[in-house]
């Protein structure tokens, strides 16, 4: 199956739900008229990044009318929005909102808070306990939002998960400028997302924010990567853009009949010896040896 | 493009060459969305003559157009006569607005009470006047503040407080005093503005290498491995740099980390501005 996907990569306002809800109108239109299927905004693309004490103010809960109203005008098609998701118990989340026919369909929460240099998220939301694929009109689909996809085992999960294609939503600043045009960290973020997309034989589209907050410039350059590792379609760099692209999933069997490293994943032995690990770790950290991941999440 | 800048240092130790272009390019992007959240059109800057305040006026005019650009040129009697002759050379280069407000009577008139001030005192008491001026052409103008501080003296806390390191935005906060240089250059700034001492010009024959008692060249590459590198104390020392320069360079840092914070709130209520009562500075959107 075939499918366009749209990168809206914008720039918000911080703190102003209303004012940004509205805008993705605007994308949403604009999107529209490219035929796009599917359209991915960033990370925080409701409120903005740098939010702080806000959090409380410009949370949503996923049955928000804001996202109804959003996913109703969306019409056909289907949409990624990201904002601060408030749960029953009151806990706040760095979200993304997957919204299909008129609704919010699937929520994916940030695992991976980033609390370190410019980054202070774990001081003000919680963090996510689940890693899933979500079942969408275009199949599995993997969501993940900016330091989550730092870790390897958040894509590698998503993929043995089924998803094809997996979306990342970020708001990354300028880090690191030095020799060239652009910044060393979004040079990683690409050789990290080609790598995977090679590796594994996948969609990655990624999608970043522009503008800038207290001094933190957001560079954008969104990109959908094809599962040879190669950049389809690249945004401006600093400046908004929407970016169109079509992803064709056979291009993924292709891809896995020549390099079939997800099929030849022994999840069994990963788990046994992860179990292992994760005992030991928590030995040597003082515990008693009961496993991360039967703590619950 | 790199005009007239120098080819990548093949020197580890070195800071990194950045690109000129690049970092104008996220400068004045930076600049421009920070004044506007502010509901700002314009901005004003104190113009020394000096190469700090030069690069902010250069960026400033490529981010707004030159007539949303208000230079101010304050001069006090003992200041030296290039200082103003560059400042209005910028002024006619860039096409931008300027004001001179020479400071020197109401200097001394306050001197006058207090002749037993040293120079630092009347330095210091200089850097605030040019402040309150900046800032009361700010309100009548509607223009934000332009701060003309560097990493380097951020750093070393070579500054007055509340004097020249008040503003509401600083572009070039980031920049050590040797990439200010190599940016310039770029930009065009006129040669004679960027060949000469770099000097607080606080009283006559005052250059900034003399007073701090290391080269910018020399400092600035400690800081980068001190700061940027998180380089220890062995591996500097490894690098090259004395023990009495690493010592030194810390202790300016530390003993001016006040200068780089707000003032201390002694809390007592449950949200406590600057503690625990959080919002980004764009909190305004």
């Amino acid at each position: 199956m075939d499918l366009r996907i749209g990168l809206a990569q914008c720039d918000l306002r911080l703190g102003d739900v209303t004012a940004n809800a509205e805008e993705h109108r605007k994308w949403i239109e604009r999107a529209r008229k490219e035929g796009v299927d599917l359209l991915v905004f960033p990370e925080l693309s409701l409120t903005g990044y740098l939010l702080q004490d806000m959090v409380g103010d410009v949370a949503l809960r996923a049955d928000d009318p804001v996202l109804g109203k959003l996913a109703a005008d969306a019409g056909e098609m289907s949409v990624i929005a990201g904002g601060i998701e408030e749960s029953e118990e009151h806990a706040q989340y760095i979200a993304s909102f997957y919204m299909e026919e008129g609704a919010v369909r699937h929520v994916h929460r940030k695992v991976y808070l980033a609390s370190y240099g410019v980054f202070d998220e774990a001081r003000f939301v919680g963090a996510g306990g689940s890693i899933a694929a979500a079942d969408t009109r275009f199949g599995r689909l993997g969501l993940s939002i900016c330091e989550d996809a730092w870790h390897p085992s958040m894509i590698t999960t998503l993929l043995l998960d089924g998803a094809q294609l997996v979306v990342v939503q970020t708001a990354s600043p300028v880090r690191d400028l030095r020799e060239g045009e652009i910044p060393q960290n979004a040079l990683t973020w690409v050789d990290t997302l080609r790598t995977y997309a090679r590796l594994y034989g996948c969609y990655i589209a990624f999608c970043n924010r522009v503008g800038a907050e207290d001094g933190l410039v957001f560079w954008g350059r969104s990109v959908l990567i094809g599962p040879d590792g190669e950049e389809i379609a690249v945004g401006a760099l600093y400046d908004e853009d929407l970016v169109v692209a079509k992803i064709d999933f056979e291009r993924v069997r292709q891809a896995r009949l020549s390099n079939p490293v997800l099929r030849d994943e022994k999840l069994d032995l990963t788990r046994r010896e992860w179990s292992r690990i994760a005992e030991r770790r928590s030995r040597a950290a003082g515990g008693d040896g009961e496993m991360e991941g039967e703590q619950g999440s | 493009m790199n005009a007239g800048s120098s080819p990548p240092s093949p020197h580890a130790g070195d800071l990194p060459r950045l690109d000129d272009e690049a970092v104008v390019s996220v400068l004045c992007r930076g600049l421009r969305r920070e004044v506007q959240r502010a509901a700002f059109s314009k901005v004003v800057l104190g113009l020394s003559g000096g190469i700090d305040s030069t690069l902010v006026a250069y960026l400033a005019a490529r981010a707004f157009s030159p007539e949303n650009v208000l230079a101010l040129l304050m001069p006090y009697r003992s200041s030296s006569a290039d200082s103003l002759r560059h400042g209005r050379l910028v002024v006619d280069a860039l096409g931008i607005r300027a004001v001179e407000e020479e400071i020197t009577p109401q200097i001394d008139a306050y001197f006058e009470r207090h002749g037993e001030a040293d120079r630092s005192r009347r330095g210091n008491k200089m850097a605030r006047e040019r402040m309150t001026i900046l800032y009361d052409h700010s309100q009548a103008e509607g223009a934000l503040v332009l701060g003309t501080s560097n990493k380097t003296e951020l750093l070393l806390g070579y500054s007055t407080i509340y004097g020249d390191s008040a503003s509401a935005v600083n572009p070039i906060g980031d920049l050590y005093k040797t990439q200010v240089f190599a940016v310039s250059r770029w930009l065009g700034v006129p040669e004679e503005i960027v060949d000469k001492a770099p000097s607080a010009d606080l009283w006559v024959g005052q250059t900034d290498e003399d007073e701090l008692g290391f080269s910018y060249a020399e400092v600035d590459r400690l800081l980068y491995h001190m700061v940027d590198r998180r380089e220890r104390r062995q591996g500097l020392l490894r690098l090259g740099f004395s023990a009495e320069l690493i010592d030194r360079v810390f202790e300016l840092m530390r003993r001016s980390q006040y200068k780089r914070k707000m003032p201390v709130i002694v809390k007592l209520s449950n949200r406590t501005v600057d503690k625990d009562f959080l919002y980004p500075r764009d909190w305004t959107g």
